[in-house]
């Protein structure tokens, strides 16, 4: 400010305090509303603060997070694409059957349902790779014929699962089907019983090679 | 107390300092208001948030007496009033070409007490009242002035010859004297 400059006629405008034949401010009014807005600033300006060091902590922990995320990738990329690329199974190029001897499932222990211990075992047994199904009978490893799969080790327990849950589909037959075979069913039935009506004399016939045979062994 | 003191409580935070200070300036502040918006109630809040900004940037002054922490508040004040009556609009002023300048008789001014050249500035539009406030009473220059109100050299010349011929027609208008020694 150039206050050194000002003309002389109007210095005294400066040391002017109020008009001649009006009041003068309220001070203590006015120093009242200072107040308040001094308090008010300092309030608005704290809360801008604490948005500002919030928002900073937030753009630094997903920043961090974003390029930890990126890392793994990178560091898991070489082995996963290995992984990916290498078939387990040998690659055939011609037609040729591959037998699988195991049904390839995850390795989990199951252990036998109590009703099933009382009929098969005594103790209890941790059968691994099996199947149980619900009739509560350990199923026979399953060895089916499978033609040459390029598909990677982690998608065919999904597969095998599929396979136990697939129901049989029951055949469509026709009314007049039925009814002959229900006459079919009815003479078999007739059969059987007139088979145990008569005298049975095949199991004698049937022990008879083997009688031979021991009489052989002995002498 | 001594106001090199004063301003160092204030600036430490010490609302009584603060209000020694407010004290001390704050009728002067209100008349330098009151020059530049006319209008009472503006010129009170306009006043305080200039108050505001003075205790807020404290810490940026270096005391050199006072007189200069006087004209700094001052500064401050002309400042808010100046951006008061930027955000108003009220600065639409048309360029003009520069006007000759015309000689203002300081004899009559300085016979004229401050009450009464207060009132005949402020009897002024507001474009010329502003311009004769900074140009003619606060000393600042044409570039200056253009800069401060976002106007051109030659709207700021023109527009405080203006101000000079408005009020030397309220002189004569008041003051019989003047008119006397013009005719003369």
């Amino acid at each position: 400010m150039p206050y050194e400059k000002q003309n002389r006629p109007f210095a005294g405008l400066d040391e002017l305090t109020h008009l001649p034949g009006e009041n003068g401010i309220d001070k203590t009014l006015l120093w009242h509303k200072l107040e308040l807005r001094l308090e008010s600033k300092e309030k608005r300006s704290k809360a801008l603060w604490y948005w500002a060091t919030a928002a900073i902590l937030l753009c630094i922990v997903s920043f961090s997070l974003l390029i930890n995320n990126d890392q793994e990738v990178i560091n898991a990329s070489p082995s996963g694409l290995a992984k990916i690329n290498d078939p387990l199974i040998p690659v055939a190029k011609d037609n040729f059957m591959v037998k699988n001897t195991l049904p390839i499932t995850t390795k989990r222990k199951i252990v036998i349902a109590p009703s099933l211990e009382k009929q098969s075992f005594t103790t209890k047994k941790i059968i691994e790779p099996a199947v149980v199904m619900r009739s509560n009978k350990i199923v026979p490893a399953i060895t089916p014929l499978i033609t040459h799969d390029p598909a990677p080790v982690v998608d065919t327990p999904i597969a095998m699962n599929n396979i136990a849950v697939v129901k049989k589909k029951l055949a469509v037959v026709h009314n007049n089907e039925l009814v002959q075979e229900d006459k079919q069913t009815e003479e078999t039935i007739n059969k059987v019983r007139s088979a145990y009506t008569k005298p049975n004399k095949a199991p004698k016939d049937q022990y008879a090679g083997t009688i031979n045979l021991r009489i052989q062994l002995k002498n | 107390m001594d106001q090199h003191i004063l301003l160092k409580e204030a600036n430490n935070g010490s609302a009584a300092a603060q209000k020694c200070l407010f004290d001390l300036y704050a009728d002067k502040m209100m008349m330098v208001c009151r020059r530049y918006l006319r209008n009472r109630e503006d010129a009170e809040e306009i006043m305080l948030d200039g108050f505001c900004k003075f205790f807020k940037n404290l810490s940026s002054f270096t005391y050199n007496g006072d007189a200069a922490l006087q004209s700094w508040i001052k500064k401050i004040m002309i400042n808010e009033c100046l951006m008061f009556l930027r955000k108003k609009n009220v600065f639409n002023l048309v360029a003009e070409t520069a006007a000759d300048d015309i000689p203002f008789a300081d004899d009559t001014l300085n016979s004229l007490s401050a009450t009464e050249i207060f009132n005949l500035i402020v009897a002024l539009p507001t474009g010329y009242c502003t311009v004769f406030n900074l140009f003619v009473i606060e000393g600042f220059e044409h570039k200056e002035i253009a800069a401060m109100l976002n106007i051109t050299e030659g709207t700021s010349k023109s527009q405080l010859s203006k101000a000079k011929t408005l009020l030397q027609k309220l002189l004569i208008k008041n003051s019989p004297e003047y008119a006397i020694r013009k005719t003369k």
